[in-house]
């Protein structure tokens, strides 16, 4: 027992001493390099795309249905692409909720983005 | 003599102070020199982990334990604590412990237990601490069973397997560049462990040793870091969370979901390669690895490979 919280009360202090230090940087989701990145994962066209405010996160829609996720973990990008089955989309006020039948993937607040990219006006 | 001359202590337990320090002080240089790279949620994630693993080993580390001791009984040996047991024990679990982890990367059943391990962009020493939680499920210990049966006493092996997973600790950096060339040559270093972290398509299936690189050598899974190409690291296709929950059981969830849409495939989806898929939809390590080293980077290729950008931006 004494290893255990003695570990947890390490792991806090490493945490925090990361934090302290600085290692807190975020990336920005800007579009033409989303683009850019989503080109590259793919090679099918683009056919709709929206970034949220804050530019943590962007999502595309490809012309073949797919969709395409670009979001920041940290310091560093995730990209993954998404059946149309397998993302879930629900708009709040604050802007769009997606989901995606991952579960390596959290759910991402596109805020103030209220369309579903390609989606029908 | 079959009984250990003194206690046995855990090793890893023992080495958590140093865990610790060297975590400090990796930090630390990185700030200083800016080699190498932290991210406070990542580490925090891997640390998470590291301590899930503890308590998930109280918890089923009876398995293992038991197993060992039941395949004990039938050994074909009886080996004691003798000097040249000890240097022989050292170099069979090392052995099998490069069969353990070459399954474990080879075989999605297994990996779903060591993706986790895998699953940080980062590389640096709290990633040696994000391991799995779910090791028991996948009788990732049934590789060292033979040990075992040969008649090495379970709390030999068990010594050496502490020892194994406090070396592999300090590999985990890439604050230590390469090292003179007869350890390059014998021993696992870090050089040799970020190609075995690295997602380039030249680096993928490669360096599964735990202390001596010498088995790869000889099975003909030996890849050296190149100056010419960074690695870069993670899984092929990155995780998007620090969810610890999320990261300890992604992989089963999605064999289960593959499992239902697809049940008559389900040996495939279970015990092929991770990236196996019943239509070709997906790619393999070695399907990714043979586009690249046929020259063949086609735009198939490049859909399944993250961008040398996602880990710069």
């Amino acid at each position: 027992m004494l290893v255990q919280v003695g570990s947890a009360l390490a792991i806090a202090a490493m945490v925090g001493l990361a934090a302290w230090l600085g290692f807190t940087a975020k990336p920005l989701v800007r579009e033409a390099e989303a683009r850019r990145l989503i080109a590259e994962q793919t090679s099918c066209p683009i056919a709709a795309y929206v970034v949220s405010e804050r530019g943590d996160a962007a999502l595309a829609a490809l012309d073949d249905g797919r969709f395409a996720l670009v979001r920041g973990l940290g310091d560093r990008m995730v990209i993954r692409v998404y059946a149309a089955r397998d993302v879930r989309f629900s708009l709040r006020r604050r802007g769009l909720r997606v989901v995606f039948e991952d579960p390596a993937a959290e759910p991402v607040l596109l805020e103030g983005v209220h369309a579903v990219p390609g989606a029908p006006a | 003599m079959t009984e250990p001359p003194f206690p046995i202590p855990d090793p890893v337990t023992l080495a958590i102070p140093l865990f610790v320090a060297l975590i400090v002080a990796e930090m630390l240089h990185v700030r200083r020199t800016g080699r190498g790279a932290y991210e406070t949620r990542d580490a925090a994630a891997s640390l998470a982990m590291g301590f899930g693993n503890v308590i998930a080993g109280l918890l089923t580390g009876g398995i293992y334990v038991a197993a060992a001791y039941a395949a004990y009984q039938f050994r074909i040996f009886d080996i004691g604590w003798t000097w040249w047991a000890l240097v022989a024990c050292f170099f069979a679990e090392d052995l099998a412990y490069y069969w353990f982890h070459r399954l474990s990367h080879e075989r999605r059943f297994w990996w779903a237990a060591h993706v986790i391990h895998h699953s940080s962009q980062h590389y640096n020493l709290t990633t040696a601490l994000r391991q799995t939680w779910t090791g028991a499920v996948s009788l990732s210990f049934a590789t060292k069973l033979p040990l075992f049966l040969i008649g090495f006493p379970p709390e030999m092996v068990f010594l050496f397997s502490g020892l194994s997973l406090v070396y592999q600790f300090w590999i985990h950096t890439e604050a230590v560049g390469r090292l003179p060339g007869p350890i390059e040559l014998i021993f696992n270093t870090p050089s040799h462990h970020r190609v075995h972290h690295a997602i380039n398509p030249r680096y993928l299936d490669a360096n599964y040793a735990g202390v001596l690189i010498i088995w790869d050598r000889m099975f003909g899974t030996f890849i050296p870091e190149s100056d010419e190409e960074k690695p870069r690291y993670g899984i092929v296709s990155q995780i998007a969370t620090f969810n610890p929950f999320r990261i300890a059981f992604h992989e089963w969830l999605a064999i289960g979901r593959d499992l239902i849409a697809h049940p008559r495939h389900a040996i495939g989806y279970l015990f092929g390669p991770p990236g196996w898929s019943h239509d070709g939809s997906r790619r393999t390590s070695r399907e990714l690895k043979a586009a690249w080293s046929g020259g063949q980077r086609t735009a198939a290729t490049d859909a399944f490979l993250p961008s040398e950008r996602t880990h710069v931006l």
